[in-house]
């Protein structure tokens, strides 16, 4: 008798649910994150999958059940032209009006720190930062990373609007002006295209749900000292803070903390018990090995981190920490949290991991980018055996990939999950 | 006693060594001697480095502090003076990658032990790299990459070196979090490292230095 789409969702979900709470599930659960691959196995490219929504999730929910994945683990591809709407700075990507790549090639969005193509926040405003941090956003960051948005600068202090004569009606004439209108029309423009956007992704995540897969996560989160580093000070910036101010660097990060857990439960609501299936996904950045010390780590990353990941399961939420880089000498700090009620993704030495994290946290991996892009389905096959066997039948582990999957092989993807599923059934 | 400009700078005790160099130059030293000190000094937090001791925060911090040191040594110097070099690299992200975390770490290590190093940036094509290797004529090309795309965009660019008849006047170095010796085989590159301090090993065994 075949099951029905409702069997087939609660099936995965009790799978997965399992796995965080290291319960021995039917079998290992198989959701790698793509980050492309899976619109390529349907002949999309990056920049199609960036500009048509529509057909990007189209392409998604094909590949998820031409594989058959346990759960939907997609990156958040974005919308070009939410961004060409802004002319943004923080991200290049394929079929930017502006500044694309060289290559010509089609390629995957990219990140772009800080102090490389558009200003970093320099030390001296950390105190601004700290005392209005949303008029600091407004009136100095937005109009670094957006350059729609660089009018913003000239508006005046927002505090200073408190009564008729007191700021608000003083300040309207900036509002008047054809560059601040300008910028709030690319604003409202860019929400325009966002609505397109999401209303794709949302209708996409309620199809899929009907047709029997989960969300292997409902929302995004960052860790507090990401925040500063990754898109205010930057990797140069935020290290060299560590030892010429490292009080502000912890102020800083201290302010945020709270922001980031409230922004983490708006996104998927709170509850007084842990609910397992509001799952939510948090990659972290700047903590990897080599970034910095493990002392430097205690003092100045996990701190925030851990309080991000109580403060959600206090709220009903689990934590899917997506380490990226080398944690193999964090991996006895970052076990430091409440068992069986956080996932880690592992990017570096994952046998390593399994045999320190597993019997506190669930643990993420699976094969590497060069291995599903260049080997063989058996050598695919074959490392997929190994992990399999060190997990040794235990629950708490769940195959995923090394770095999210943009490989166009497609029988390398096909191996890892069917071989999964036979192999890894208890 | 004479406070020592290169264990002060080693220890990264930013103030101290700010007011030896200040000291130095007052006393009517030759400004070049501070200036190898200094370099001396960070090339022990180099050396720190690769031991494990230190991590990229000292690494960068310490470049912080050298460019700090050469701003005020500058005035003073002679023009046209240049420190001993073992040899030239020229550097860059390949095609369609702008990640340069990387890079630059292993720029600033190659040129703190002694290495001319030509950094091309981010995002590539492989006709720069190309060019520049015509141009200066170096031992050693590093791609650096860490997407997985670019690895068809470093195999180009070795591609292209081999086409302009240059392949075997280089040895070519890639490098990146991702790599592997199935990559390095793929792209046809002499040897791959997933740390900058491979890099300063791979160019002192083909170049020599210290």
């Amino acid at each position: 008798m075949t099951k029905t789409a409702e069997e087939k969702y609660n099936e995965r979900e009790k799978r997965i649910q399992d796995a965080i709470q290291l319960k021995k599930p039917d079998r290992i659960p198989i959701i790698p994150f793509d980050n492309g691959a899976y619109f390529k196995h349907c002949g999309l490219n990056f920049q199609e999958a960036m500009y048509h929504p529509k057909q990007y999730f189209g392409a998604v929910k094909k590949a998820i059940m031409d594989f058959d994945m346990d759960a939907v683990s997609s990156a958040v591809v974005m919308s070009g032209p939410t961004f060409d709407a802004l002319d943004w700075r923080q991200l290049k990507w394929p079929g930017a009006e502006v500044d694309s790549s060289n290559t010509g090639r089609d390629t995957v969005y990219q990140f772009i720190e800080p102090g490389q193509g558009y200003e970093a926040m320099p030390p001296e405003d950390y105190d601004w930062f700290l005392d209005d941090p949303t008029d600091y956003i407004i009136r100095r960051h937005w109009p670094r990373i957006a350059r729609s948005l660089k009018p913003l600068e000239n508006l005046p202090p927002i505090h200073d609007m408190v009564a008729y004569y007191v700021g608000f009606v003083p300040y309207l004439p900036a509002y008047g002006s054809s560059e601040i209108r300008g910028a709030l029309e690319s604003l409202m423009d860019a929400g325009k295209e966002a609505i397109k956007f999401y209303d794709a992704h949302y209708s996409f995540i309620g199809e899929m749900a009907e047709l029997g897969y989960p969300p292997l996560f409902r929302g995004i989160g960052i860790s507090p000292y990401d925040y500063i580093a990754d898109f205010l000070r930057g990797t140069q910036g935020s290290m060299v803070d560590m030892f010429r101010r490292p009080d502000k660097l912890k102020r800083a990060v201290e302010k945020v903390t709270p922001w980031v857990i409230q922004w983490c439960v708006n996104q998927v609501g709170a509850s007084k018990e842990l609910d397992y299936s509001k799952r939510l996904f948090i990659p972290i950045h700047k903590g990897a090995g080599g970034f910095m010390s493990n002392e430097q780590f205690k003092e100045f990353y996990w701190p925030s981190m851990l309080e991000v990941i109580n403060g959600l399961i206090n709220k009903g939420i689990v934590p899917y920490v997506y380490t990226e880089g080398i944690y193999t000498d964090r991996l006895p700090i970052i076990k430091d949290v409440p068992k069986g009620k956080v996932i880690y993704h592992i990017e570096s030495d994952i046998f390593k991991a399994i045999e320190t994290l597993m019997d506190t946290a669930c643990v993420e991996g699976g094969p590497s980018g060069p291995m599903l892009s260049i080997r063989t389905p058996q050598e695919v096959k074959d490392y997929c055996k190994k992990i399999i066997d060190a997990v040794g039948g235990r629950g708490g582990f769940m195959m995923g990939v090394e770095v999210p999957m943009i490989t166009d092989k497609s029988e390398n993807i096909k191996a890892m999950v069917d071989f999964t599923k036979e192999y890894g059934a208890y | 006693m004479i406070e020592d400009l290169v264990s002060t700078l080693a220890d990264l005790k930013e103030e101290e060594v700010l007011a030896i160099v200040q000291k130095r130059l007052n006393s009517g030293e030759d400004p070049l001697e501070t200036l190898n000190d200094a370099r001396k000094g960070v090339r022990i937090v180099g050396q720190r480095y690769q031991d494990g001791e230190y991590f990229i925060p000292e690494l960068v911090y310490s470049g912080e502090i050298l460019n700090a040191i050469v701003e005020m040594v500058k005035p003073k110097l002679a023009k046209g003076v240049e420190v001993e070099r073992f040899g030239k690299v020229v550097i860059g992200t390949v095609a369609g990658d702008v990640h340069d975390i990387g890079k630059n770490i292993v720029t600033f290590m190659l040129d703190i032990s002694g290495f001319e190093v030509y950094d091309l940036g981010v995002d590539i094509p492989a006709g720069k790299f190309v060019d520049k290797i015509k141009e200066v004529e170096p031992e050693v090309v590093a791609l650096s990459g860490f997407l997985t795309l670019s690895y068809e965009s470093m195999k180009e660019t070795v591609q292209a070196i081999k086409d302009a008849g240059l392949r075997d006047k280089v040895k070519i170095m890639v490098g990146g979090g991702t790599l592997d010796d199935t990559v390095r085989e793929y792209v046809g590159a002499d040897a791959f490292g997933r740390f900058a301090p491979d890099a300063v090993a791979l160019a002192k065994k083909w170049i020599g230095g210290k």
